[in-house]
């Protein structure tokens, strides 16, 4: 039977816990460490007593792994007698997730490596420090569109209109936005982050500037094309991308064309909760 | 618990037997603005015996949360600034692990510590009981853009902590020249 329920079965806690011998003996020395002693049953087959209480597994040594055998009822990993341990688990299988998505990626040269990003060289990739720190500063773009990892999206153009919504970060300062001609991404929140796209409808290129001072360029359009910028963000790592399109597409039809629906803000009440 | 002065050290694990997981907390007061406000990240590197950064991947950070040897995590959110070191799991080649904070260089406006109050660091254990803390001392912040806060560092076998509260008037990248970060 296919479940077509919307919302994830939270009951059924040993489906998400569940460790496969395999991936139990490959875990990193780390992430077993920093967990506290698992205590697998010691048989192969379904275990559906209680498990022993903190106190119990404190005194006794936890058994040596004979199987990796389903573990039915409310077994709670021994993980979670120290929450400090728990959540540096989690925290190490959401970085070695992160981790796996990069290892993904096809090799990109990085921003010192390129003078231009152009159609023949069209993808770069910022390293983690450097997709963090400081600000990206684009300048000669004439329109931006961003998108957050929430789904909130907006867009403006150099001359100060704007559309959707603005991502404002914790230090009073947009995600993304124009600060006079340049339009800049803070990168201090780079994890709010999910896109941006830069178009350049001038004469002139548009430049790429983080704060290491290195550089990268991108030619104005030309022979009726116009290249854009898109800033994706995948994992901890900034990868910035040559698009081209039609030089008579307007600003709305390269928005349809990648996606960026424009979000509404909710009004602001005057209630105070 | 010991309150250490700048310069000081304590014998970690001498101290306290045992001790394998070390919370290093990282904590500050920002006066209020409802303006662009300087923006703090708290930052562990880890220094081969040159008192270098080893690599890159020995940088811990809100952007790569955790060491490739996985010995050192980030555990903060915005709220809580922390860092776990597993000590046992230090490489060999690691002799020291140093704490800094320093305000992210946004083109808008960089901001210094001016703003901060009650800047401290503090180890515990996993359990949260803290070892040992070290106020920094707020004197002269006006133009400082950086702080190295401690560094835990080794001593024969055992691991000792130094408080430092050292200031950089140029930021990230002086802190990073000083250790060999390569931005």
């Amino acid at each position: 039977m296919i479940n077509t329920s919307p919302t994830p079965r939270t009951d059924l806690p040993y489906l998400r816990r569940r460790i496969k011998p395999g991936q139990a003996a490959a875990a990193p020395s780390a992430l077993r460490n920093a967990t506290a002693p698992l205590t697998p049953p010691s048989s192969g087959g379904l275990t559906l007593g209680r498990p022993p209480t903190p106190q119990a597994q404190a005194s006794s040594p936890a058994p040596a792994s004979t199987s990796g055998g389903l573990v039915l009822g409310r077994n709670t990993p021994a993980s979670s007698v120290n929450p400090r341990a728990q959540k540096l688990a989690a925290l190490h299988e959401a970085a070695k997730a992160m981790d796996h998505a990069v290892q993904l990626l096809f090799p990109a040269p990085g921003i010192r490596d390129l003078y231009e990003l152009n159609l023949q060289d069209r993808v770069l990739r910022l390293s983690a420090l450097e997709s963090a720190v400081g600000t990206m500063v684009v300048s000669g773009s004439t329109a931006m569109a961003w998108e957050s990892v929430r789904g909130v999206t907006g867009g403006a153009d150099v001359d100060g209109h704007t559309a959707g919504s603005p991502v404002m970060t914790k230090g009073n300062r947009p995600l993304a936005g124009y600060d006079g001609r340049n339009a800049l991404l803070t990168l201090r929140h780079i994890r709010q982050l999910r896109r941006a796209m830069f178009i350049n409808r001038g004469t002139h290129p548009m430049g790429v500037e983080i704060f290491s001072g290195a550089q990268v360029a991108l030619p104005p359009p030309a022979d009726g094309t116009q290249i854009l910028l898109l800033a994706l963000r995948i994992g901890n790592v900034l990868e910035l991308r040559a698009e081209p399109v039609p030089q008579g597409w307007s600003d709305l039809q390269i928005w349809q064309e990648f996606d960026f629906t424009m979000t509404h803000a909710a009004p602001i009440t005057s209630y105070r909760r | 618990m010991a309150a250490l002065v700048a310069g000081a050290n304590a014998a970690l694990t001498v101290e306290n037997p045992g001790l394998d997981h070390v919370v290093v907390g990282l904590g500050w007061d920002s006066i209020p603005s409802h303006g662009p406000s300087a923006e703090l990240v708290p930052f562990a590197v880890m220094c081969d015996a040159n008192g270098v950064a080893a690599s890159n991947d020995h940088l811990v950070f809100f952007n790569q949360l955790v060491s490739a040897d996985a010995s050192v995590a980030f555990t903060g959110d915005e709220d809580q600034e922390q860092i776990d070191v597993v000590l046992s799991l230090v490489p060999e080649n690691i002799a020291k692990i140093v704490f800094f904070v320093y305000v992210d260089p946004d083109v808008r406006g960089k901001g210094t510590f001016a703003a901060v109050r009650n800047s401290h660091i503090r180890l515990s254990t996993a359990e949260n009981r803290e070892i040992l803390r070290f106020e920094i001392p707020a004197s002269n912040m006006e133009s400082v853009t950086a702080v190295i806060f401690g560094e835990l560092y080794r001593h024969r076998t055992e691991w000792k902590f130094r408080a430092l509260g050292q200031g950089y008037t140029t930021g990230l990248a002086g802190v990073a020249k000083d250790f060999g970060i390569s931005l």
